[in-house]
């Protein structure tokens, strides 16, 4: 039985904002291995949101820090702004400090991958976000993945019961996650076979 | 004004139309074992063009040093050193060069505490240089108990500048 999924990225696109071109010739040959042939790579934020308002990929791959801009802010601006903001967004990063990766997921990133590379990772990474279905969520500080597995009520907060929660999104109450939970909640899970 | 009398806009939570699912998904493809193997084949292919990336770094980094032991260094000159560092860290990593690896670390960190004082002197950049040297690709290897006094000495530096107040020469 076949555990791993088998994926076919004949077709699937894929755009790469990176300025280092060691980083750079090792991603596109891991995706090019993959059979992700369809790669435009850009070296700085401002290609990379022109190449976007032209182009619609299926996969961006970002360095969290670009020769002009912070990868963050191109993350939000694609969120904010891009024609296809709800594209699948992999933050490529040397330093993975927590607050690098609180960073990454507050800005709408839908992963976190820390440079040098790792193949397997990298392959995961791919298998999750792309076979997965995570909704969205779009609020007025945050736009991205919705990175919560609470049931949180019916929608609009129109809710039958007294106690149904509404989906109203007020102040954190919690503080922000250690990497492990973050680390946790972002790994790959089990995937339906198809 | 306090928090409760902010109105909240409602969150819109949706499923984003995407295909992405349907053609990845699609007869063929590569399983994760193929897929995986082949991509560090290609990596691989890379090695003899990294391994000369690291050595050009490495003279960056020396080149740097030796003017700095010449006259104060610049924060422009620690920036170019904090970029080949980083890039030497990104190769070692990939090729699994451990000792290369933690010597480039060090003088990341190390680079990031000298940007706080000024003026910035010289001697770490030369010692460090001297460790990536030592750990360099194609160098004689050393032994187990020569790479901890040189990743000693390392810590040593990053320790001697992480206690010292910022501002002070």
């Amino acid at each position: 039985m076949e555990k791993s999924p088998r994926l076919n990225f004949n077709g699937v696109t894929a755009l790469l904002a990176e300025a280092d071109r060691h980083s750079v010739s090792f991603l596109a040959e891991i995706l090019r291995r993959f059979g992700l042939e369809n790669q435009h790579c850009v070296e700085t934020g401002a290609e990379a949101k022109v190449y976007m308002q032209r182009v619609a990929v299926d996969f961006f791959f970002c360095e969290a820090a670009l020769p002009d801009m912070n990868g963050l802010d191109l993350v939000r601006w694609v969120r904010r702004s891009a024609p296809v903001p709800y594209v699948p967004i992999v933050l490529l990063t040397g330093y993975s400090g927590v607050d690098a990766v609180v960073g990454a997921r507050d800005a709408g990133a839908n992963l976190v991958v820390k440079k040098p590379l790792s193949p397997q990772v990298l392959f995961d990474r791919l298998a999750w976000m792309g076979l997965g279905t995570r909704k969205f969520i779009e609020t007025e500080s945050y736009v991205g993945p919705d990175r919560r597995f609470k049931s949180i009520g019916p929608p609009d907060g129109l809710g039958r019961r007294s106690t149904d929660l509404s989906q109203d999104v007020g102040q954190a109450t919690e503080p922000n996650m250690t990497q492990a939970e973050i680390d946790a909640m972002m790994k790959p899970t089990k995937l339906a076979s198809t | 004004m306090s928090p409760t009398n902010l109105t909240k806009k409602k969150a819109r939570i949706f499923v984003p139309p995407s295909n992405l699912k349907d053609q990845l998904s699609r007869p063929g493809g590569t399983t994760r074992d193929d897929a995986v193997k082949a991509a560090i084949a290609g990596v691989e292919m890379l090695r003899e063009k990294s391994m000369d990336a690291i050595d050009q770094a490495i003279e960056a980094v020396e080149a740097v040093a030796q003017e700095g032991m010449k006259g104060a260094l610049t924060e422009s000159n620690l920036k170019d050193v904090l970029r080949n560092a980083d890039e030497i860290v990104e190769l070692a990593g990939t090729f699994r060069l451990e000792n290369l690896d933690a010597a480039g670390r060090s003088l990341c960190d190390l680079v990031g505490l000298l940007l706080k004082v000024s003026p910035y002197p010289a001697e770490p950049i030369v010692v460090h240089a001297r460790a990536l040297r030592l750990f360099a690709p194609g160098r004689p290897s050393l032994s187990a108990a020569q790479t901890e006094v040189i990743l000693g000495e390392l810590a040593r530096f990053r320790a001697f500048f992480e206690a010292r107040p910022a501002g002070t020469p």
